[in-house]
């Protein structure tokens, strides 16, 4: 490229970022609000001094949302229209995608959902989405124990999800965990993110929350996918033993 | 973004600074898998096109048909990572393609591992756009991937996904161009072979077709960061398995 080409183009970039900062003032919308997840993440933005806002289904129970001061937006996260509807609802400048369905049987969800948001945040040029993903998508699939026989499908769709996230060409976070403990296991202070992708640990949900609001528009987190650890957390004896399997076969496949 | 609010002053500023690196625009081109069938299409395009070619081979490898054309020779093993660092620092480059492909049944892991080398390196030197040559059936193509073949094609396509994955993780700016049926070598393109960021389409393509497409895109913005799949719907084919396989792909669209 000629230099006065790039010069050019960099300071055209650049008046583009300029304006893209006037957004710096939106709002922050999250999906999966009303789940367990979503719940400690809403409480540590509000504690932020956040505009929230909750895509939330209109039958979802939003009881442990309700003494929050944030605002709702309706709709189905498979409805691409409602999707769409809820981003040109107000000003967001990021997104927070923390859904999870119960049950393994409906992996196509985290794909389709993942679509529709990735599109509509690059339509509206939200400047950061931050998904909460999980360790086996992607290229951490290559370290995973268990993948094949408990979590194939439902991985393979997680990554695709991923997929749409990264292609879409939105600045784009990715959280991902391993094991997350039970509510209401509280992180030891210790909790870490790495972009180790072939780490792994336990970790809880407020330690998870609290990623989200230290990543909230910082350059630092932009366009990187982090694997959360926990070492010094309280956990039951399963949890431990599982992750003692996992780290033992890591270190067979050396 | 972000935190960050460029003035005009800072951003001028930096168009000016980048400027002196415009010495990499003249800078040339390193090819992987120069020696392949594909990759010698695309060195000749190069070549014919004026660019100052470096192609990367084994010291094993048959440079019969690239030494007429003229072009330097870096010699290294692609899965040793320090081979690969050391070619892309003998740059500066300032495109990277990947025409690699192995052939029969090597280790799927082949097409993870040179790729997380070369993304990791191109990055890391600064190259402007790595072009990878891959297949369909990786990431969100996976929905049109043949069943049939899967049973035996499964691992390479996913070893494929994995290393797309590397190149889009690394930062390296990205062209992916795919094809699903690559024609035998002698077939020329219908002069109507096209690019599509449609995911979801199949078709039969030529190699110099292939060769046409990487030219075009390089240094192209409207390339970078992109996915493609490369096709020819106009082409006449004698019959036989590969008109039957177009024909199966019509029938599937429709």
């Amino acid at each position: 490229m000629p230099s006065l080409l790039r010069g050019l183009s960099t300071a055209i970039l650049c008046t583009l970022l300029s304006s893209a900062a006037v957004k710096a003032d939106g709002g922050v919308l999250v999906f999966g609000g009303t789940g367990q997840l979503g719940l400690e993440i809403v409480k540590a933005l509000t504690a932020k001094g956040e505009d929230v806002t909750v895509f939330a289904r209109p039958q979802s129970d939003r009881t442990s949302l309700g003494s929050m001061n944030i605002s709702f937006v309706t709709g189905d996260v498979l409805n691409e229209d409602d999707v769409s509807a809820a981003f040109q609802s107000g000003s967001f400048r990021v997104v927070i995608d923390a859904l999870a369905r119960d049950g393994n049987d409906d992996a196509d969800f985290y794909i389709e959902s993942m679509e529709y948001i990735s599109r509509a945040a690059k339509e509206t040029g939200v400047s950061q989405v931050i998904l909460h993903g999980s360790v086996g998508a992607g290229l951490s699939h290559l370290s995973e124990r268990d993948s094949e026989e408990d979590f194939g499908p439902l991985m393979v769709a997680k990554g695709l999800g991923e997929r749409y996230l990264m292609e879409s060409g939105t600045p784009y976070t990715i959280i991902r965990n391993w094991a997350l403990l039970p509510f209401p296991a509280k992180e030891s202070g210790q909790a870490f993110m790495t972009e180790d992708q072939s780490a792994r640990g336990l970790i809880t949900r407020d330690a998870l929350a609290r990623f989200t609001v230290e990543c909230l528009n910082q350059a630092r987190c932009i366009n990187k996918i982090f694997h959360t650890v926990d070492d010094a957390v309280d956990a039951p004896e399963r949890y431990r033993s599982s992750l003692k399997a996992q780290r033992d076969w890591e270190k067979s496949q050396k | 973004m972000f935190n960050l609010k460029p003035s005009a002053a800072t951003c001028l500023a930096l168009a000016f600074t980048l400027s002196p690196f415009t010495a990499f625009a003249e800078s040339g081109v390193l090819v992987f898998g120069g020696t392949g069938k594909l990759g010698l299409e695309i060195v000749a395009d190069l070549v014919e096109a004026g660019e100052d070619v470096s192609v990367f081979v084994r010291p094993t490898s048959n440079r019969d048909q690239l030494e007429p054309m003229g072009v330097k020779f870096v010699t290294g093993d692609v899965l040793a990572e320090g081979d690969v660092e050391a070619a892309l620092k003998s740059g500066p480059y300032r495109v990277v393609v990947d025409a690699l492909a192995r052939d029969g049944d090597v280790n799927p892991g082949f097409y993870i591992d040179s790729m997380e080398y070369i993304s990791k390196w191109a990055q890391q030197t600064g190259v402007n756009q790595v072009i990878l040559h891959g297949s369909v059936g990786a990431g969100l193509s996976r929905p049109i991937y043949p069943e049939a073949r899967w049973d035996v094609m499964g691992p390479t396509i996913t070893a494929k996904d994995h290393g797309e994955r590397h190149l889009m993780e690394s930062g390296a700016p990205y062209t992916i161009i795919r094809n699903l049926v690559l024609l035998p070598a002698e077939m020329k393109e219908s002069g109507k072979a096209e690019m599509t960021t449609n995911q979801l389409k199949r078709g039969v393509v030529t190699r110099d077709a292939l060769a046409r497409f990487t030219l075009e895109c390089l240094d192209n913005a409207s390339c970078i960061n992109e996915i493609f799949h490369g096709y020819d719907d106009a082409i006449e084919l004698p019959p036989g398995r590969y008109r039957d396989t177009m024909e199966s792909f019509r029938k599937a669209e429709k």
